[in-house]
């Protein structure tokens, strides 16, 4: 948990955002549209675990 | 001197989403998402002491403990509430953030629904 | 007098401290009118309720938040069981058994000479029926405490065994044992009588369904 979470995440969006545009210059949409939405599925997961992290510490700090 | 770290964790974020937001502005959202997080977890940490002593204090000088817990989960879901209100209004579904709140604030009432009644009980017997 | 009004000074004074680190902590948005509003009514009950304490007309706040807000869960699933599916229901009736038992296990825990408690409860899971929700029978594990006269529990325990087991044994020492455990019952008895006043009343139910056992692990 740290800076290299977002970094990680940024890091997937920009080689989602570059695999995209080159497969949609070389004519293959399908492919670009199936990585970026892998990429998005990847990093949501990330983010839900983080979340509910939260969740948990919220809970704990204030006794939900 | 973590509000260095948070104020660089922060800006960093920030270009990040910067660059996202034109190709991908759903990542981009994800990315200030996690950079919330983080920060709130900064917080969080330092936040944890500091209630556990006020809770001890309280036990100390015998407050009821039904108004420590009260203000302690109105302040959690507030929190919650907030944060995801914020995620939305960024996201610009500010529809669904203000439907968040309006069920933070609808919960929090509930919340205080023993609290009036208990007021109201006290009012019933003060009037002989 | 002065110590009445010292107690009341510092929780006033407590609590608004602990009010102003709250406020501060809180996050800027349309929730903070709200919880403002409860935070002035907390301040108010604060104010107020030692005086009447003192005055001999106070109310225990607890059993009144134990009570209403059973009473607010009861109706909201309730009216959930009009609007979701079976499986989601069974989850949902699951957490309020569980909220009640927690709330059972925390206002009985305090009692004079109850050391711990389990408690269970089985309540009405038929959600179309309309006493859904109602709790038909309270089940209650206590173990005792060592405030009971300073009776210790473990020998007292034991002497109930022996007097149990050899009912016909009229040798004198066991007689004195016999009567040992009658009194060590007696206080039982004081205590589920206690218990039970105490549950029934808070939750609404009848004497009959509130079923008080001692802790089997101690009775062996």
């Amino acid at each position: 948990m740290g800076i290299d979470l977002i970094f990680r995440i940024a890091t997937i969006g920009i080689l989602v955002s570059i695999l995209n545009a080159v497969l949609n210059k070389s004519g293959r949409e399908e492919q670009a549209m199936m990585t970026s939405l892998a990429g998005l599925v990847i990093v949501l997961l990330m983010v839900a675990r983080e979340i509910a992290n939260l969740f948990n510490v919220v809970k704990t700090l204030f006794n939900l | 001197m973590e509000i260095i770290q948070i104020v660089g964790i922060g800006i960093v974020a920030t270009v990040l989403v910067l660059v996202l937001k034109n190709q991908r502005p759903e990542l981009g959202i994800l990315v200030s998402i996690i950079t919330g997080l983080v920060i709130f977890f900064f917080a969080a940490a330092k936040l944890v002491g500091v209630i556990e002593l006020l809770k001890d204090y309280a036990r100390k000088v015998n407050i009821d403990s039904l108004y420590i817990s009260t203000l302690l989960k109105v302040i959690g879901i507030a929190y919650i509430a907030e944060f995801g209100a914020e995620i939305c209004k960024d996201a610009g579904e500010s529809s669904i953030a203000s439907k968040i709140e309006l069920a933070g604030k609808i919960i929090i009432v509930v919340l205080a629904v023993p609290i009036i009644t208990s007021l109201l009980e006290l009012v019933i017997r003060i009037l002989p | 007098m002065i110590a009445f009004l010292k107690s009341w000074v510092l929780n006033i004074v407590t609590l608004v401290v602990f009010i102003l680190l709250l406020e501060i902590m809180i996050p800027s948005g349309k929730v903070r009118k709200f919880v403002n509003l409860l935070t002035g009514l907390i301040l108010i009950m604060a104010l107020i309720s030692p005086v009447l304490d003192f005055l001999g007309r106070g109310l225990d706040l607890k059993e009144f938040q134990i009570a209403d807000t059973r009473f607010l869960d009861r109706k909201e699933i309730e009216r959930k069981s009009s609007l979701l599916k079976e499986e989601q229901m069974k989850q949902t009736t699951e957490l309020y058994r569980k909220k009640l038992i927690r709330q059972i296990e925390e206002s009985i825990g305090k009692i004079d000479g109850v050391e711990s408690i389990e408690a269970d409860v089985i309540i009405n899971e038929d959600y179309r029926s309309d006493s859904f929700g109602e709790i038909k029978r309270i089940y209650l594990y206590v173990k005792r405490g060592e405030k009971t006269d300073g009776i210790a529990p473990v020998t007292e325990i034991e002497k109930i065994r022996i007097s149990t087991r050899r009912p016909q044994d009229t040798g004198s020492k066991s007689q004195e044992l016999y009567s040992e455990g009658m009194e060590a019952e007696e206080i039982d008895n004081e205590i589920r009588q206690h218990l039970e006043d105490t549950v029934s009343r808070l939750f609404g139910i009848d004497k009959e369904n509130v079923v008080v056992n001692s802790d089997k692990s101690q009775r062996g």
